[in-house]
């Protein structure tokens, strides 16, 4: 399991420290999928990355099947590094254009020392038609592959180390919907064949809902609200996750106008509201809203939220 | 409708000269837009469909780029028709900004860095309105206010990088519409926006339509989008139109292989028992436009292709709901 425990995260600019992500706590099992929900500057990414240990929290603890590995120096985290893999959401930028794809997604191997070349080798065809690419891409180069077969060549670098845990972080918001719908296949496939404890960090509701079993609502680096999907789908309770879900837009003519807009963009981590981080933009914010920092409550079993309404949305 | 159309494109053919040969990106497309109408061009990556709005505006690189073919009729406020597919840049240069407003998908490229975004907004007044500096720097202010800028005298102030995405799309916004054009290409102008964000501009653009009462051509990828904003779809394949029709019929009843293919691939918010487990990829890949096959462009791709499909260039039909269909099957479809 990899569980970050009431994380600080910050980022230090012009010499000053802004702290992005506020006590966030989370657990990834094997073998799940949790989704990281949120607009931009929610701090999605910069969880990941953490869950992840590219980035060391400022306090909490990041453990990783019960190891802390909060403050391991990078030599240390090394051979801890096969069993984490991340794929990111551009396919152009992400693979290195001088390299063939088997050397590509073989490095992996050759990184944590898996098997002799030729084994590599191997690894690395059957890997590939795993992934649905033919044998032949082995000695082509990443500009010859289209977005979607990239996000495919990307996948199978992740997952040839057989890694536990795959942090995918908007896997398919730069592909076309067809061929996201092949990439969602393939990534949903791949992690129950391996059991992968899946982090899918994504602004897109739709995709989230088919590919999670659970997911937390993030603003402004807090935890708004924490479900399981169908009940985060079916019955949300805090006003930001109704407002998210209700803006996103639906491909049915006959449900348009019907959602309210809200008003107002998500505040600088600089400048953060007092009190509960979304009341500046919500409709039910109260006075008492400005006070104190809601904490995240259990309304239901595995569902919690962090809003002192219960009587809202 | 019987009035002159707004715009009417038809038998629209862009192609770029490339080292392969020649790319057919806008390969015979026709479609009309009225005054006060949104039409989406919907499709995915090379379908053509931003290559047609800058076809229209005449801002894709010539060369490579030329129009080899068809005509693009815009209706000026003074009731002349003119043919843009021939039209001088000078002539471009006076109808863009005046008559042709525009939003692109990403604000930051398209704003002036180095200019204050009140500037940005008065420039056009002062080419196209002939209005001195100070009368066009209030109505700049005036303007931001309209697009939802708060504090929008001392914003005015401001430069681009010291707005946020969605503000730079309302302030793209002031400067298309500054001179009340009659048409508004807008391409992918959400795309790079959050959703709640996406939701204020597109309320923004169709209350703006509403006021100035400007046909709209909205360019997406976007299903939810087009849902959201558009009168009528056309749907873009391999740089052709393959179906129009209005939002609602096309949705409930789409009558392409093609679209409904689309619309399968789409994971879904609201559950729905009756879909499979598994989301419906389209198999296989667009083709070429160095190499757009004789017949339809889809055949290679879709379930219900027959051999003709492949050796024929399927016609566009009437549908019977005021739409137009482009597959020789389409009949036997409807039912």
């Amino acid at each position: 399991m990899i569980a970050l425990e009431t994380v600080d995260v910050a980022y230090t600019a012009q010499g000053r420290s802004v702290p992005v992500v506020h006590g966030v706590s989370l657990a990834l099992a094997r073998g799940e999928v949790l989704g990281l929900v949120g607009e931009s500057g929610s701090g999605k990414t910069t969880i990941g990355r953490t869950a992840l240990r590219l980035l060391k929290p400022v306090s909490g603890r990041v453990m990783l099947d019960g190891q802390d590995i909060t403050g391991l120096p990078r030599r240390a985290l090394r051979p801890l590094r096969r069993r984490l893999q991340m794929i990111f959401q551009d396919p152009y930028s992400s693979l290195d254009p001088r390299l063939t794809v088997a050397r590509i997604v073989g490095e992996a191997c050759a990184i944590h020392n898996i098997g002799t070349r030729r084994d590599r080798a191997e690894r690395v065809a059957h890997m590939l038609q795993s992934v649905g690419l033919a044998a032949d891409a082995m000695h082509r180069f990443p500009h010859e592959f289209s977005g979607g077969q990239r996000q495919r060549i990307s996948i199978a670098r992740a997952l040839i180390a057989e890694p536990h845990y795959l942090v995918a972080d908007e896997p398919v918001s730069a592909l076309d919907v067809s061929v996201q719908a092949q990439v969602i296949n393939l990534l949903r496939r791949q992690q129950r064949e391996m059991s992968l404890g899946l982090l899918f960090i994504s602004h897109d509701l739709a995709v989230v809902r088919h590919v999670c079993d659970r997911v937390l609502v993030l603003y402004l680096g807090r935890v708004m609200e924490s479900a399981p999907v169908s009940r985060l789908f079916s019955a949300p309770r805090h006003p930001y996750t109704a407002a998210l879900l209700a803006a996103a837009p639906r491909p049915d003519p006959d449900r348009r106008g019907g959602a309210t807009v809200l008003e107002g963009e998500i505040p600088r981590p600089d400048a953060p509201p007092s009190g509960c981080a979304f009341r500046t933009r919500c409709p039910y914010a109260l006075e008492d809203c400005s006070k104190t920092v809601p904490p995240l409550v259990e309304v239901a079993p595995g569902h919690s939220k962090a809003c002192i309404r219960d009587d809202v949305p | 409708m019987t009035e002159t159309p707004l715009l009417r494109v038809e038998g629209l053919r862009t192609i770029f000269r490339t080292p392969e040969g020649e790319a057919r990106a806008v390969d015979g497309i026709s479609f009309d837009l009225h005054r006060g109408e949104t039409l989406a061009l919907v499709g995915e990556s090379g379908s053509g469909k931003s290559v047609t709005s800058l076809s229209i505006m005449r801002l894709f690189p010539e060369p490579p780029g030329r129009i080899a073919g068809g005509r693009i009729l815009f209706r000026s406020r003074n009731g002349i028709v003119s043919d843009l597919a021939r039209a001088g840049e000078r002539q471009m240069r006076a109808l863009r900004g005046a008559e042709i407003g525009m939003i692109f998908h990403e604000p930051m490229t398209s704003l002036n860095p180095l200019l204050t975004i009140g500037e940005q907004v008065a420039e056009g007044l002062r080419r196209h309105a002939d209005l001195g500096r100070r009368e066009a720097a209030a109505r700049a202010v005036a303007l931001l206010a309209r697009v939802g800028i708060a504090a929008s005298e001392r914003r005015a102030h401001d430069y681009p990088h010291q707005f946020s995405g969605g503000m730079r799309q309302r302030a793209m916004i002031a400067i298309a519409l500054a001179c009340s054009p009659s048409l508004l290409i807008a391409d992918e102008p959400t795309t790079a926006l959050d959703v709640t964000i996406q939701g204020q501009i597109l309320a923004l653009i169709r209350s703006l339509q509403a006021e100035i009462g400007m046909g709209v051509l909205f360019v997406t990828h976007d299903l939810g989008v087009v849902a959201e904003i558009a009168d009528r779809v056309a749907v873009m394949y391999a740089g052709r139109i393959v179906e129009t029709g209005s939002v609602r019929a096309l949705f409930a009843r789409p009558r392409h292989p093609y679209t409904r293919a689309l619309l399968a691939s789409l994971p879904r918010i609201e559950p729905d028992e009756t879909r499979e487990a598994e989301l419906q990829p389209i198999p296989g890949q667009v083709p070429s436009p160095l190499a757009l096959p004789p017949g339809c462009a889809f055949a290679a791709r879709c379930p219900l292709a027959r051999p003709i499909c492949e050796e024929t260039l399927p016609a566009l039909t009437a549908t019977g709901e005021g739409g137009l269909v482009a597959c020789v099957r389409a009949d036997e479809l409807a039912s």
